[in-house]
């Protein structure tokens, strides 16, 4: 069935019907005009020829999704992904298994990213000055531009572009240098990212990448370096060091040295909260520490490093001792990763450290970005050269860089001033506000391209959909400018790719387009020679010393970036894993930190650097490091299109001056009255002391095994129970594998429609979630044991919402599912109340009716959208069971085991939840449910959970 | 002939001054025929004015869905239901009034009884509505009900919201028709006495011809007592039901064995407060001393000691069993209701429910109107409180601690719950207005035995 859209203008089974007034011939009228008109209009295939992924219906068959292999790029480096569509409509994104940096799963961005193609806010149609053109008359703009440059080369041509590592961006720009060869192009994004290619070119003379291979690791040291949130290899980093998870025997050791909790730190064996001026002497602290346990076969410059000045603090120091000895003992096996740190000494003795001691575990691979050290120094450049009169023409195409440049370089100013700026956008930013002509930017699900993932797997980006509005990609933009004529991305691509792919190259482009990826174009890793004077050189070179007082950490956000998602409601109202914030950022520190400066929780503080201010609310954070003042970047937008209840939380860009944005600075903060209301998804942050998310060391299990075991439902009945005689739905969530990256809730929300509640419906506790990853913290609020619990209906066999409901609006399925009939519920919410794990959801308002006609484009049309006043909650995707057992019926054969993935399975990167049926005694949820670590939530009520959990391993560092 | 309003709060009498049936019928059928004074407007105002409130508050949230309300997940039940409960319980009364009292042969109960039982409905009424309005989807209350659908769908047996929906509106139905038949040999006096054709066309039409010979006396008495008998079982059986929706749950602080005996005492004690906030304003407004006398306030204050220690019971009992059971969950939901952020909630209903109804042992105070009826509004307050610490307190922290939140009503919960107030008061005030608040064929009857008592 299709879901209610402006464009076709069908009242479909949906929405409910109003009857009343309608006599019964002027209903089927309707009936039968929605079945003529409806379809046509609201399918809109791509004018090219794409090619399908797993299945090739004939034509479209209304009702059956389709699958295309595609790619998302975040930071210019791709992800691959299979997307789902339905009558031309993109519903559902999921990892492609065969791209490397996907596996099959997805994070929470790319899950999201689908959202952002149905935005209302979108730009629509090229702006200029105050009015807008035509595609035609923009191209005639461009072009007349172009000629106007042709005479000098380009001399006052600029390019601002985002980072990128498509192949026919290269090939375009070339084009563009060879008409323009005075043009100057600067490649831009906010964070630093390239510190360790900087490091490897410091040691080796060359840019080269880390590639950790997790999986080969016994220990693994993370410095200032959350791989399991940001980097183009979070996804396999994650899977492969949750993979060494779950049995005891080989377990991986995880020591974190970070300054906020981050994903890594909450799942680290031992974590080392440290200020942003400590990691660097951390770093070289430890490469001194290892050297010298390692003795006579290091070269003996690392063994003749200065000691750290000033000295670390004492259980820095142990720390640093412990994980050195536990680096040694696995030499071979040892990895330190630095990935996301942007301070080069880290990096640096990141890579000397892995040189020693990783072996096989660590691999060096070229970089695959077309500028691999871009970042924000190249708009410093942009505005000295607009300061010198120097730009005529800018063409940006770099995330908002005037919200996101260095608050003291007046980018706004810079940019006011260029005569003609160009702005490629997907919505109307800070930036747009002063560029003369604003080019949509096409949605990577409405365009062709071309991309990278982090090995240098080439992955064709084909569209689901064409373009709803007359926007244009980076790649068609660049060529109206490199080429006389402005080239489709369909004819640029394939006219990079046809010569490249030799004779075959229409099969193999099939191939490509179908795989998702161009098979055999991953680099291959180099072996360099290492400067191993110039490694000791560059680090014993003397540290700038600490700031005093306070530190400042501005971070990328979990959630939206630094921007990029500030729009988007999927991830906004997500909360933040270790937060639990949605809507909204908070000045972190940690509880002691805060008790000493007289703030509480939503205190309004002013927070000062370098003479720069913002006003933020505190949010004391067990974990963070004393003395360090956190801040996410990327909210507090002042321009964000017509959305305004989207525009949430406080800019930190504001204090994000050149000096902070390039090592540790110190922030005063200043007490200012009133308070600040937070949207917490979660408030209690402490379990209790309840068995909710149970933790067992490892070296421990034997004799927690007896625990373990009352912890499951084994207790007599009187009453005789079903027996199931067919399937018997069940599931099972690792806690070892649990990285709690919230992939998952974004997952449930896309595939099951859920809805968006705004923030003010988040502050009153009615957000919606169905599947939410709860965090406990326990212990010392400055070394917190942190623990995450995903947590969604349990599918109890004796569950204890269904006998309260006064009409039979939930009820048990004969295959144990615990079934919502919506149709029938009126609403009573006492399922809820008696529902021990509160995972019930109620519709306060009528949500739905408030998601914009264009992201209702997104509905997945195989569920039902909930009205007003009607309870809903997991549903262990029902619908995928169904349509697997319809595929399987027609088949005339039984479900296997694996054949069905529920869509917070599907999208998790560490394989942590797992669904099936316990009738397949040969099963993995049968086998994880006969596991030694399985408990049930709560199985003292007698509730007789489908969902089994396995407690979490931990494996702690000895001597810590 | 003017009645004698002599009566005062310590007289032991059940009918003041020397009383005839002519005074007895005159000043009884008073209120009805002559005009509405200032009192009563002054009342009727504000009593719409809060109508008013209700009914706008009931539109918003009927067409603009429970949001509207400050309930939120964990807290799915919260003022609605706590009114809910707190206005049945006070329904209570009146059949314990009028039903076992009569039973009982308990002669004090006459005077007080047709308020009483017109209190049990309009509290029924107002009760009523909370369920309705609290549902997600009221438009569809009536699947509550089992009729015969096309799809063949019934409502879940099971289920105590069910079971629920037959106690409450049996005890509407048994009640209105309780009330009525005692009225008819009064619809009828009126029926006599209507100075306008139009009331007598009215009031003899409800009468349902009543002509006053012993063949409808002999049916109105055996009625009256089957009636009776029938209504007794119901005091014990709606408030039983009503604490099943909270007993037959799993949640920490719901799942309790106490709960139903511990609810009637409660609706009981509630019942009692409330007659006594309406009969004292009332026989003061409407010179209704005489035969509503000290020794009827009297005794509602003695029952209120009674229930009160009933309601102690149940306290005690629920603090013994929670240290008893030593059950994790059950000790925390105990703490967070004591000790918690609103234990200020928790204090005001041991306050009011337990220890102010103490000061009834004082017969002084007993007899001192001020004092009982400012006595009565605290214990309806403490009422309150102990349906607010059930429903809202248990939920707010329960087995998942992830999930526990503060609750805080919104303005239109406010609205709801004093304007249901209005609306009580403005029905309890037409009834004043259009029918004789005291049975006055009983209060004769009374009179005639109490004569031959003295003889």
């Amino acid at each position: 069935m299709v879901s209610p859209t402006k464009t076709c203008g069908c009242e479909s089974e949906l929405v409910p019907l109003r009857v009343g007034p309608l006599s019964r011939r002027r209903f089927l009228q309707i009936l039968g005009a929605a079945g003529v008109a409806g379809l046509p209009g609201c399918y809109r295939p791509p004018p090219d020829p794409v090619a399908p992924y797993a299945r090739m219906p004939e034509g479209v068959t209304p009702g059956n999704a389709q699958h295309y292999a595609s790619a998302l790029a975040f930071d210019g480096v791709t992800t691959g992904v299979v997307v789902t569509a339905y009558e031309g409509r993109p519903t559902k994104i999921e990892g492609n298994t065969l791209h490397p940096a996907s596996l099959g799963a997805t994070g929470a961005w790319e899950q999201a990213a689908l959202i952002d193609l149905y935005d209302p806010a979108r730009l629509t149609s090229v702006g200029l000055g105050r009015g807008g053109i035509g595609r035609a008359e923009f191209l005639e703009h461009m072009r007349a531009l172009a000629k106007r440059h042709e005479p000098d080369g380009g001399a006052g041509l600029h390019l601002l572009l985002a980072p990128s590592s498509s192949p026919s961006v290269g090939a375009t720009l070339e084009r563009l240098r060879a008409r323009f060869p005075k043009s100057t192009s600067h490649t831009y994004r906010p964070l630093d990212r390239s510190a360790g290619l900087r490091a490897a070119r410091t040691a080796t003379g060359k840019l080269l990448a880390t590639r950790a291979h997790l999986d080969r690791a016994d220990v693994v040291v993370a410095l200032d370096s959350d791989f399991m949130s940001f980097g183009p290899e979070r996804l396999r980093l994650s899977h492969e060091w949750a993979d060494r998870r779950t049995v005891a025997k080989s377990m991986n050791r995880l020591y974190v040295a970070e300054t906020q909790v981050s994903l890594m730190g909450a799942m680290a064996d031992a974590r080392l909260p440290a200020k942003p001026s400590e990691l660097p002497r951390i770093a070289s602290e430890l490469l001194r520490a290892v050297a010298g346990a390692l003795g006579a076969s290091t070269p003996a410059e690392l063994r003749a490093l200065p000691a750290a000045n000033p000295p670390l603090p004492e259980f820095a120091r142990a720390f640093v001792q412990a994980s050195a000895r536990d680096l040694v003992a696995h030499r071979g096996r040892a990895v330190v990763l630095a990935n996301e740190s942007a301070d080069e000494t880290v990096q640096l003795a990141a890579f000397a450290l892995n040189q020693l001691l990783a072996g096989a575990a660590v691999e060096l691979l070229p970089p695959v970005e077309l500028e691999p050290l871009a970042g924000p120094g190249a708009l410093t450049d942009l505005v000295e050269a607009i300061g010198r009169g120097e730009v005529k023409t800018l063409l940006c195409t770099a995330f908002d860089p005037v919200y996101t440049g260095p608050a003291d370089l007046g980018v706004r100013d810079a940019l006011a001033k260029v005569p003609e700026l160009i702005q490629l956008a997907h919505l109307a930013d800070e930036t747009t506000a002063v560029a003369g002509v604003r080019v949509p930017r096409s949605h990577p699900l409405e365009s062709w391209g071309d991309v990278r993932a982090f090995d240098g797997t080439v992955s064709l980006v084909q569209p689901l959909i064409a373009p709803l509005y007359d926007s244009f990609t980076e790649l068609e933009l660049l060529s109206t400018l490199a080429d006389d004529v402005g080239h489709t991305g369909y004819a640029l691509l394939r006219g990079l790719w046809q010569p490249k792919l030799g004779a075959e190259f229409e099969s193999r482009w099939r191939v490509a387009l179908q795989d998702g990826l161009l098979a055999g174009s991953a680099n291959a890793p180099v072996a360099p020679n290492v400067d191993w004077a110039a490694v000791a050189g560059a680090l014993s070179r003397p540290l700038p010393p600490p700031p005093e007082g306070l530190e400042l950490h501005l971070a990328e956000d979990r959630k939206i970036r630094t921007g990029e998602f500030t729009h988007n409601p999927w991830l906004q109202e997500c909360p933040d894993a270790l937060t639990q914030l949605a809507w909204d950022n908070a000045l972190l520190l940690n509880p002691k930190t805060a008790n000493s400066l007289g703030l509480e929780l939503a205190s309004m503080v002013e927070l000062s650097v370098d003479g720069k201010k913002v006003v933020a609310p505190v949010m004391p954070m067990p974990g963070q490091a004393e003395g360090a003042v956190t801040v996410h970047l990327g909210y507090g937008h002042t321009i964000a299109a017509n959305a305004n209840e989207r525009v949430v939380g406080f800019n930190a860009f504001q204090v994000r001056t050149r000096r902070a944005a390039s090592g540790p600075v110190a922030a005063t903060l200043r007490k200012l009255e009133g308070g600040y209301r937070f949207g917490l998804i979660q408030i209690e942050g402490s379990d209790q002391g309840r068995p909710i998310s149970v933790e067992v060391e490892a070296s421990e299990l034997p004799e927690k095994l007896a625990d373990l075991a009352h912890l499951r439902q084994e207790h007599p009945v009187i009453f005789p129970r079903y027996a199931y005689p067919g399937y018997r739905w069940a599931m099972a969530i690792d806690l070892s594998r649990c990285i709690g990256c919230q992939a998952c809730v974004v997952a449930c929300r896309a595939e099951n429609n859920v809805p968006i509640v705004g923030r003010d419906e988040v502050m009153r506790g009615r957000e919606m979630h169905w599947l939410r990853v709860d965090r406990y913290f326990a212990g010392d609020v400055s070394a917190p044991h942190v623990r995450f619990h995903p947590l969604m209906c349990q599918h109890c066999e004796d569950a204890p919402c269904e006998y309260v409901c006064p009409v039979n609006a939930t009820v048990h399925s004969d295959e144990g599912l615990n079934e919502m009939v919506y149709n029938r519920c009126i609403g009573t919410r006492y399922c809820s109340n008696n529902c021990p794990y509160k995972v019930r959801r109620f519709n306060f308002h009528a949500y739905a009716d408030q998601t914009p006609s264009t992201e209702q484009l997104a509905y997945n049309p195989e569920v039902t959208v909930r009205s007003r006043g009607v309870m809903e909650k997991c549903s262990y995707c029902v619908q995928r069971i169904e349509r697997v057992r319809i595929d399987r019926e027609i088949a005339g054969e039984m479900i296997r085991d694996g054949d069905i993935q529920t869509a917070c399975q599907q999208v998790c990167p560490t394989e942590a939840i797992k669904f099936g049926s316990l009738s397949d005694a040969e099963g993995v949820v049968s086998t994880l449910h006969a596991d030694v670590r399985r408990y049930d939530l709560l199985g003292e009520l007698n509730t007789f959970p489908r969902t089994a959990y396995l407690a979490r391993l931990t494996n702690r560092a000895k001597g810590l | 002939m003017e009645p004698q309003a002599t009566g005062t709060a310590k007289s032991d009498a059940l009918i003041e001054g020397e009383q005839s049936n002519l005074s007895l019928h005159q000043s009884l059928l008073r209120p009805v025929w002559q005009p509405p004074g200032i009192r009563f407007w002054a009342l009727m105002g504000p009593a719409t004015v809060l109508t008013g409130i209700y009914f706008y508050s009931a539109f918003l949230t009927v067409t603009r869905g429970i949001g509207e309300w400050g309930n939120h997940i964990p807290v799915a039940w919260a003022f609605g239901i706590v009114n809910f409960v707190w206005w049945i319980g006070i329904g209570h009364a009146g059949t314990l009034i009028s039903a076992i009292l009569l039973l009982f042969l308990q002669k004090w109960r006459t005077s007080i009884n047709r308020i009483a039982e017109a209190m049990t409905i309009f509290a029924v009424m107002c009760a009523g509505t909370f369920p309705l309005l609290h549902l997600g989807r009221p438009w569809y209350f009536y699947w509550l009900l089992p009729y015969p659908d096309t799809m063949h769908v019934w409502p879940q047996f099971k289920s105590p919201l069910t079971w629920d929906v037959f106690a409450v509106s049996t005890y509407l139905i048994v009640s209105i028709i309780f009330w009525y038949v005692g009225m008819v040999p009064d619809l009828a006096a009126l029926r006599d006495s209507s100075p306008k054709k139009y009331q007598r066309a009215l009031y003899g039409a409800l009468s349902l011809g009543w002509r006053g010979s012993t063949h409808n006396w002999r049916q109105y008495q055996s009625v009256y007592l089957l009636l009776a008998g029938l209504a007794t079982p119901l005091v014990l059986s709606v408030h039983t039901i009503v604490s099943f929706d909270f007993a037959v749950s799993i949640l920490p602080g719901w799942h309790e064995t106490v709960f139903p005996p511990y609810f009637v005492a409660g609706a009981l004690h509630s019942g009692f407060a409330m007659v006594l906030m309406l009969v004292i304003p009332v026989r003061w407004a409407l010179r209704l001393e005489h035969v509503i006398t000290g020794r009827h306030l009297s005794a509602l204050a003695k029952l209120a000691i009674a229930t009160s220690w009933l309601v102690g019971y149940g306290y005690a009992m629920e603090h013994f069993i929670n240290r008893y059971g030593g059950d994790q969950y059950d000790v925390h939901e105990y703490a967070a209701r004591v000790t918690g952020h609103y234990a200020w909630i928790w204090a005001l209903m041991i306050t009011c429910n337990v220890l102010v109804p103490q000061f009834f042992w004082s017969k002084k105070l007993r007899h001192n109107t001020w004092f009982l009826w400012f006595a009565a509004l605290l214990i309806n307050v403490g009422m309150w409180c102990e349906r607010f610490v059930i429903v809202v307190l248990s939920l707010y922290q329960d087995f998942i601690p992830s999930h526990w939140r503060d609750y805080a009503p919104r303005l239109v919960d406010l609205g709801l719950f004093f304007g249901s107030m209005g609306l009580f008061t403005l029905l309890f005030l037409l009834f004043l207005r259009y029918l004789p608040p005291v049975p006055v064929s009983d209060m004769k009857e009374l009179h005639h035995e109490l004569k031959k008592e003295a003889a």
